[in-house]
């Protein structure tokens, strides 16, 4: 392909703003990158930077900067799609751009509370303006309420795009009804409460049913719209496979919201709703497997963008993986009874959030940087991608790995024999089962970073210098 | 509506636009016998007369067998307007269903403020049900032992046991025999720098930060501080001398 004029593609201006939103995720995904492997370089020398930055603030920032940068992605993913979606600019796109950056300017000083003032005397105030301490949901209430302004904002986006444009589609019905459980669900977390298995209960509907159940959803509308777009699969397709994950994502994540609330203080029907519905919500994720899998099969594979089809099937078996195998695990009552809040919990979450929020992020930001340079390229393609995909994937799984056998271990030594104990406790933090797997973990660290690395130069050169 | 006023159609990345069609009708037509057997693909820009520019992505295979010449799009962009078989979305908007400003509009605003407002309700109310639970318990309670349930009053030591204290607080890493456990608790047990009665009090009371070992001076009176570092000092076959509660105090903060 030679190169014919060089310059900016014509784009609409919600795909310049996409744009944007994929510069800071994947910015964010260093950072969150870094983080992790001070805090996994913590477990193994505890007095590394512990007067700076303790292990606790690096893993507050590393699981923080995850969930900003994920949910930053998606969103740009739908502001790359929605015009070409409704065949309109979208509107009010002047107010998401200034709500946009006053985000940004709020998790850049977010990121100096955590890192410089890290903790404040139980009052309101630090409620209010450094942190409230709920673990993984830390935020100070004004970035709470910043995040609900930005989702109700980015909700009026996309539905007064789709009553301007005077079209709805399944896809953008989907979508619609998904922003709004994103949005209002949030608000469970802002909530101050004295009892801790209120707290607990509340809190967990942001963690669960945020990111089982809206996010998944949205991850749906978004492979969607990148299946029709890698692979010219038809609409009724993709929306009749849409609508029974949607079905099928729902139906078992709202009750298996159950899960979470075996052992916090509510009462016991929980333990037989959450075992049934969570060891349902595997499900849709096999659903989401065939689909993409028959599709890409069904289309030879051909495709006009070679890593971004890489990351949807890897996001198909990884989010299968991480999220359906490795919850189910755990899910069961019986076995959680020993296992939770060990590592397997950790493994699971790495696993996850790897194989179905990062794949996904990783694909849209594929598709978008594929058409920003002139030419564009096509099919996108090149060596570094590879690479870079392939040190990624490696660093997850031996990451996961470790956290898998640290946590098998407490499960084994600490609950199961030691019987919760404190001296069991001290006995499964010295076998060498766990002792040995925090080197394997911050290796594995080194190997994503270094992935990391190889993505971010593979992102810049896209249209540049290759000749393909 | 706006309607198209240019297309150009690019082939395999050529420099120039294979076809430029300015008027009705915007399809283009391939010829399969033009191409070289393979894969191809083609980039169509598409301008509309409100100023709007698109470009679309397709890949397109072709096969030339026994003379027949037979080419079949297989990848078509996401509602690409231009193609072999495709309309555009534009007009195609006329036949497809609007929405309806209900369900797509007021529907989800409804829901939003429910959904918030069930949160809400909860982080305010939630907890009564559990607060009338516990009064009730305490009621039984009460009908059972003809009394309102007394609260339990905590159990003081009655005489200052340094080995109780030690089993109770430190054996469960220092070991019940002062054998230390691997290299994060040492062992107590004829360990040399016990030696240092002054280092062994700071230690106790203050703890030492950056590692395991807490500070028992907010916990301890001074007598027990006393009584357990005295049993330290001079079991297991230790024999480093002994402190007073007097010594102990010095040291707190």
């Amino acid at each position: 392909m030679s190169a014919v004029t060089q310059g900016q593609p014509k784009l609409y201006e919600s795909q310049k703003l996409a744009r944007w939103y994929f510069i800071v995720a994947i910015a964010l995904f260093g950072a969150q990158l870094l983080f992790g492997l001070i805090a996994a370089y913590q477990q193994i020398n505890p007095r590394f930077l512990l007067d700076v930055a303790p292990f606790m603030t690096n893993r507050t920032l590393h699981v923080n900067a995850m969930v900003v940068w994920l949910l930053v992605g998606m969103v740009g993913g739908v502001y790359w799609f929605l015009p070409k979606e409704t065949g309109r600019e979208v509107v009010g796109i002047t107010l998401a751009k200034i709500v946009w950056w006053v985000l940004v300017a709020g998790v850049a000083v977010l990121v100096g509370i955590y890192l410089f003032v890290q903790y404040g005397p139980g009052k309101m105030t630090t409620l209010w303006f450094i942190m409230e301490g709920r673990e993984y949901l830390e935020a100070p209430r004004w970035v709470d309420i910043a995040i609900v302004v930005w989702v109700a904002v980015f909700l009026f986006n996309v539905i007064a795009t789709v009553l301007a444009s005077r079209r709805i589609t399944g896809i953008l019905t989907v979508l619609i009804f998904d922003l709004v459980a994103l949005g209002a669900l949030y608000t469970a977390g802002m909530h101050y409460q004295l009892n801790l298995t209120m707290d607990q209960f509340l809190w967990w509907w942001v963690v669960h049913l945020w990111v089982e159940a809206t996010w998944e959803v949205l991850v749906g509308v978004l492979m969607a719209w990148s299946l029709m777009y890698l692979l010219g699969v038809s609409r009724r397709l993709v929306e009749t496979w849409l609508f029974i994950e949607v079905a099928l994502v729902f139906g078992t994540g709202i009750l298996g919201l159950g899960h979470h609330y075996f052992w916090i203080g509510t009462p016991e029907y929980w333990l037989g709703l959450g075992g049934f519905f969570s060891s349902l919500e595997p499900l849709p994720l096999v659903a989401m497997v065939v689909h993409s899998v028959y599709d890409a099969g069904a289309h030879r594979l051909g495709t006009v963008n070679k890593p971004a089809m890489f990351w949807l099937i890897a996001q198909a078996f990884g989010n299968f993986i991480g999220a359906g195998v490795w919850g189910f695990m755990q899910t069961l009552p019986q076995i959680n009874m020993f296992s939770h809040g060990t590592q397997l919990a950790a493994a699971h979450g790495h696993l996850a959030f790897f194989g179905a929020y990062v794949a996904t992020v990783l694909l849209l930001v594929y598709i978008a940087f594929q058409n920003l340079r002139v030419p564009v390229q096509v099919p996108l393609d090149s060596r570094l991608w590879k690479w870079a995909a392939a040190l990624l994937i490696l660093g997850i799984v031996g990451i996961s790995a470790a956290f898998t056998l640290s946590g098998f271990t407490q499960t084994l030594i600490e609950r199961a024999v030691g019987g919760s104990t404190w001296a069991a406790f001290i006995q499964g933090y010295t076998h060498p089962w766990y002792a040995n797997t925090l080197g394997w973990r911050y290796f594995f660290g080194w190997v994503m970073l270094t992935g990391y690395v190889l993505l971010v130069i593979d992102l810049a050169s896209i249209g540049k210098k290759r000749t393909a | 509506m706006a309607k198209i006023i240019r297309v150009e159609v690019y082939v395999d990345g050529a420099p120039e636009p294979l076809q430029v069609l300015t008027q009705e009708p915007f399809k283009v037509n391939l010829d399969p016998a033009a191409f070289e057997e393979g894969d191809h693909f083609l980039r169509v820009t598409v301008e509309y007369d409100n100023g709007d520019y698109h470009e679309y992505l397709y890949t397109f295979t072709v096969a030339h067998r026994n003379e027949e010449f037979v080419g079949y799009l297989n990848r078509a962009p996401v509602r690409a307007p231009v193609d072999v078989l495709l309309i555009d979305p534009m007009e195609r908007a006329e036949t497809a269903q609007p929405p309806k400003p209900f369900i797509h509009g007021v529907l989800p605003v409804l829901l939003f403020l429910l959904v918030a407002g069930i949160a809400t309700w909860f982080a305010f109310r939630g907890d009564q049900p559990a607060a009338l639970a516990v009064a009730q318990v305490e009621d039984l309670t009460g009908a059972y032992t003809g009394s309102a349930a007394q609260p339990a009053q905590p159990q003081k030591a009655a005489s200052v046991d340094g080995k109780t204290i030690y089993q109770t607080n430190c054996a469960s890493c220092h070991g019940p025999e002062g054998q230390g456990m691997g290299d994060v608790f040492p062992a107590l047990a004829g360990n040399p720098n016990l030696a240092d009665t002054e280092m062994v009090l700071d230690v106790v009371v203050n703890g030492r930060p950056g590692t395991a070992m807490p500070a028992w001076g907010g916990q301890l009176s001074d007598e027990e501080i006393a009584a357990v570092i005295n049993y330290v000092l001079s079991s297991w076959g230790n024999d480093f001398g002994s402190v007073t509660p007097e010594d102990v105090a010095r040291f707190r903060r």
